[in-house]
């Protein structure tokens, strides 16, 4: 099931909520187990048989975690903690990889055979909750959770569960025990959920609607113009989508008292490939530089190994995102990029004026999408060679002019949004609290924009049965 | 301030998310959309194959979006908004100034194996001649443009018409049919001598018009009578029938998908003519061979109502025969798409007996056994010229 659905919306949810708030269901742990109950019919609407993994998941990481737990012999924990790493990794590699691993054998071992099976939704993101619980309560930063109940909510609770943001048990620890739900956190909840559905469904579903014509065309019939808003299209639409989603995933959390940490900061403001990596996703990047990155040594070994030590963990950033070889060739270009950053051209960048280090920031993040949306490698030169004028169709062709007029209205609001446009106005009118005026609209104006935003997606919703998600493969 | 705020928010979420599913549940229905023209999806039944693929939520998803309350509501407000933004593209028609055009994609393909498709489509034709030939009768087929390659020199510059497939493939069907010998009428290019004038075809619909129906029966009848003095044909003219402009507004078939509420630039909107014969001819009908009314029109009972192209012949039938008892004069069999149904409200005047099939609806007989039980003089082929090649439905003869 995913949040933009009319199931979700109009079924799920306001039962979920009509059930939750019940004057009947009042103790934390029915209401706990109500959550996980609902976390696993979300989980389940794509298929039962994707349940029995998330429920071999949950025992492995519970299991393991009570016998990773302090007052037991370090070698004995931390061969628990290894064991419960390895089922992690084993089932991640099981149903994501195996296929990749054996399509690329078979390529140079004609006795191998593809093997695989079907991915799970969401399978590398609770995968990275168990790993992160894990690896915590082996540190000693996290008690292990002793409740099955509360260890299942953890992995399953449904507004993270297939999607992200990738939260620490140590984040949501006192949450499950302890938490106020209130009608204002409700409502600022529902509110987030609503500008996270309108991102998702107003921009990001229209914009793929321009990639997918732009990476779909022939390249004999693609033109320059064309080329080049496919991929601006496309690094809008990877925005709104996964960020729309943790708008979502983090309001649904606040509607029932958990408060998950942010998992973007306006990334296409960055003015370096290291500030991009520092809004964009940032549970993930968080995740990588506390689990691997530093346990690797981090940058406090000599540099042959500082570098040898950004190429794995970017290399797997990429490959942590899909099992094919353009996506670790992504991350291989941005480990790149960043090692150039810290090693070489950092310190230029720095001192070039503000707009160029936006427009240099733009200009990898753009190719850094071209390699990350392309079928494959020959795909990536085409697009390469047909942006800078290569295009046999010419520079301008009439299909982007359509593209651009269909959605000159959302490329617009895309742009907007995609800036602090929002914070600034915040800012504004909190200056001038004191009107009458800029007080009204700090307190109705969220609440009207989210009512109408919502009102306009459910329009499009029911237009329109377009509405995966891109992070949903992942 | 800010907690009334967030209290009237939380009322509102409420109202609207719980009343929307209850709506729902209380008005589900399942039938036909109109504006749509199919059938809504039905709840799946529950079975365990499917609650653990996965594929029963996601037929009920596609089922609850077909039925959640206020659905069309909700789709003429979101066309509306579409046209009101002013985009070129909305509910995949082209949205021009004086007239609404079906959507082409930006591909191209080879036209390499454009002639020896169209040599194989009019082998085929031939074939059928040759058939309608052995029990005494004569073929001809109609080529009729669609209203977008009719108005192809409408569509934004920037917008694909495709027209390089389209004249190609005319080209080469009518040079084949020419080869093989098959009388073919090219209505397009009898149309683009007399300067394709825009009455011929609707703007809001991709059929011609009825009098784009009467210019092809002109040519049609035409060439039948000439070539087949034996007969004895005499067809009407012009000045034999009378003609009448419906008052109704217009449904066509692509602002049926715009909810209605496209309105041309110029404030000229379509309208559905019909022509009697002014000397009154008796007939009898049967569709599918079951009496019905004798009339070739479904005329609205007011005349405000909304009517659409299926005002000629009532729409789309599997059979109809229509009997006008004139022995004297020679019985025709017309098949094709829906370009066959104006036509068909002049044809009959001309014939003892018309026969009408549509193979896209009727399967009890194939053309060639059709043919050979009722031997019709004439046999003519109507058919649009997307689907000139096309083996399937009227093209699948045998």
């Amino acid at each position: 099931m995913v949040f933009s659905s009319l199931s979700f919306l109009f079924i799920f949810l306001p039962l979920l909520l009509a059930v939750y708030f019940c004057p009947l269901c009042r103790s934390r742990r029915s209401r706990n187990g109500i959550l996980l109950a609902f976390s696993l019919v979300f989980y389940g609407c794509g298929g039962w048989r994707a349940l029995p993994l998330l429920a071999a998941s949950v025992l492995i990481n519970y299991i393991f975690g009570l016998l990773s737990a302090p007052g037991r012999p370090e070698r004995f924990r931390s061969a628990a903690c290894a064991v419960g790493t390895v089922c992690n990794l084993g089932l991640l590699f099981l149903f994501k990889y195996l296929g990749f691993v054996t399509e690329n054998l078979a390529r140079v071992l004609p006795a191998v055979h593809r093997q695989s099976l079907l991915l799970p939704v969401g399978i590398s993101f609770f995968t990275f909750q168990g790993l992160s619980y894990l690896a915590d309560i082996r540190r000693g930063t996290a008690e292990p959770e002793r409740s099955l109940l509360n260890a299942a909510l953890y992995l399953s609770f449904f507004p993270k569960l297939t999607m992200g943001p990738i939260v620490r048990f140590g984040d949501m620890a006192q949450e499950l025990h302890r938490r106020r739900e209130t009608a204002d956190e409700a409502a600022l909840g529902l509110q987030r959920f609503l500008f996270g559905l309108a991102k998702k469904v107003l921009l990001a579903n229209q914009f793929s609607r321009i990639a997918d014509a732009a990476f779909a065309q022939s390249p004999a019939l693609l033109s320059t113009s064309m080329a080049w808003l496919g991929v601006i299209a496309y690094t809008l639409q990877i925005y709104f989508d996964f960020s729309g989603y943790s708008d979502m995933a983090i309001g649904l959390g606040r509607v029932f008292g958990f408060h998950f940490p942010e998992n973007f900061n306006y990334p296409y403001i960055a003015r370096s490939v290291t500030d991009f990596w520092r809004r964009w996703h940032i549970s993930l990047s968080t995740w990588f530089r506390d689990y691997l990155y530093i346990p690797l040594g981090g940058s406090r070994v000599p540099l042959g190994r500082q570098i040898l030590n950004l190429l794995i963990v970017w290399t797997l950033t990429g490959f942590w995102h899909g099992a094919s070889w353009t996506f670790m060739l992504w991350g291989f270009y941005y480990a790149l990029l960043l090692i150039g950053e810290r090693y070489l051209w950092g310190g230029g960048l720095r001192r070039l004026p503000v707009w160029t280090q936006h427009l240099c920031a733009m200009a990898a993040v753009l190719f850094g999408w071209l390699i990350f949306r392309a079928s494959g490698v020959p795909q990536i030169l085409s697009f390469l060679k047909i942006m800078f004028g290569g295009a046999a169709s010419g520079a301008l062709g009439g299909q982007a002019v359509y593209e651009l007029l269909e959605y000159r209205w959302e490329l617009a609001a895309g742009i907007l949004a995609a800036l602090p446009v929002r914070d600034a106005l915040r800012r504004r009118l909190e200056r001038r609290r004191d009107s009458r005026l800029c007080a009204a609209i700090l307190c109705w104006g969220p609440t009207a924009l989210a009512l109408a935003l919502g009102g306009l997606a459910v329009l499009r919703l029911v237009e329109s049965g377009f509405n995966s998600f891109i992070y949903f493969q992942f | 301030m800010r907690q009334i705020a967030n209290r009237v928010f939380l009322l509102l979420f409420a109202l609207a998310f719980l009343t929307v599913p209850l709506l729902t549940l209380a008005r589900w229905k399942d039938g036909p959309s109109f504006y749509e023209q199919r059938m809504l999806t039905a709840m799946p039944a529950l079975s365990a194959d499917g609650v653990w693929s996965g594929d029963y939520f996601t037929a009920a998803e596609q089922a609850l979006s077909d039925h959640v309350c206020g659905r069309d509501r909700i789709l003429r407000a979101d066309t509306a908004l579409d046209l009101a933004a002013g985009r070129p593209k909305v509910n995949n028609l082209v949205v021009g100034s004086d007239v609404l055009l079906s959507v082409n994609g930006y591909s191209r393909w080879s036209l390499a194996s454009l002639d020896s498709q169209a040599e194989a489509a009019a082998r085929r034709y031939a074939s059928l001649r040759k058939l309608i030939g052995s029990q005494g009768g004569t073929f001809y087929y109609v080529g009729v443009p669609l209203q977008f390659t009719y108005f192809s020199d409408r569509y934004p510059s920037y917008m694909e018409n495709r027209v390089w497939h389209t004249d190609a493939v005319r080209a080469a069907f009518s040079s084949a049919m020419e080869q093989e010998g098959v009388p073919f009428i090219d209505v397009y290019s009898a149309f683009a001598q007399e300067g394709k004038p825009d009455y011929l075809y609707f703007r809001t619909d991709h059929h011609y018009t009825f009098e784009g129906a009467f210019a092809a029966y002109e040519l049609l009848m035409d060439r039948v009578a000439r070539e087949n003095t034996a007969l004895s044909l005499v067809p009407l003219g012009r000045e034999d029938f009378d003609f009448t402009t419906l008052p109704n507004p217009f449904l066509g078939s692509s602002n049926r998908r715009l909810y209605h509420l496209w309105k041309s630039s110029d404030g000229r909107e379509d309208r559905v003519e019909i022509a009697v014969p002014r000397q009154s001819i008796p007939f009898s009908r049967e569709d599918s061979g079951k009496s019905s009314d004798a009339s070739v029109f479904s005329l609205p009972t007011d005349s405000a109502g909304l009517i659409g192209y299926d005002v000629y012949m009532g729409g789309d039938r599997a059979e109809t025969v229509i009997r006008t008892n004139r022995p004297e004069l020679p019985s025709v069999l017309i098949y094709g798409d829906s370009f066959t149904n104006p036509l068909e409200t002049l044809l009959w005047t001309d014939f003892d007996e018309t026969r009408s099939l549509d193979f896209r609806y009727y399967s009890e007989k194939t053309l060639g056994d059709y043919i050979r039980q009722y031997r019709p003089d004439v046999v003519i082929c109507v058919r649009d010229e997307s689907t000139f090649l096309s083996e399937s439905g009227n093209g699948a003869w045998r």
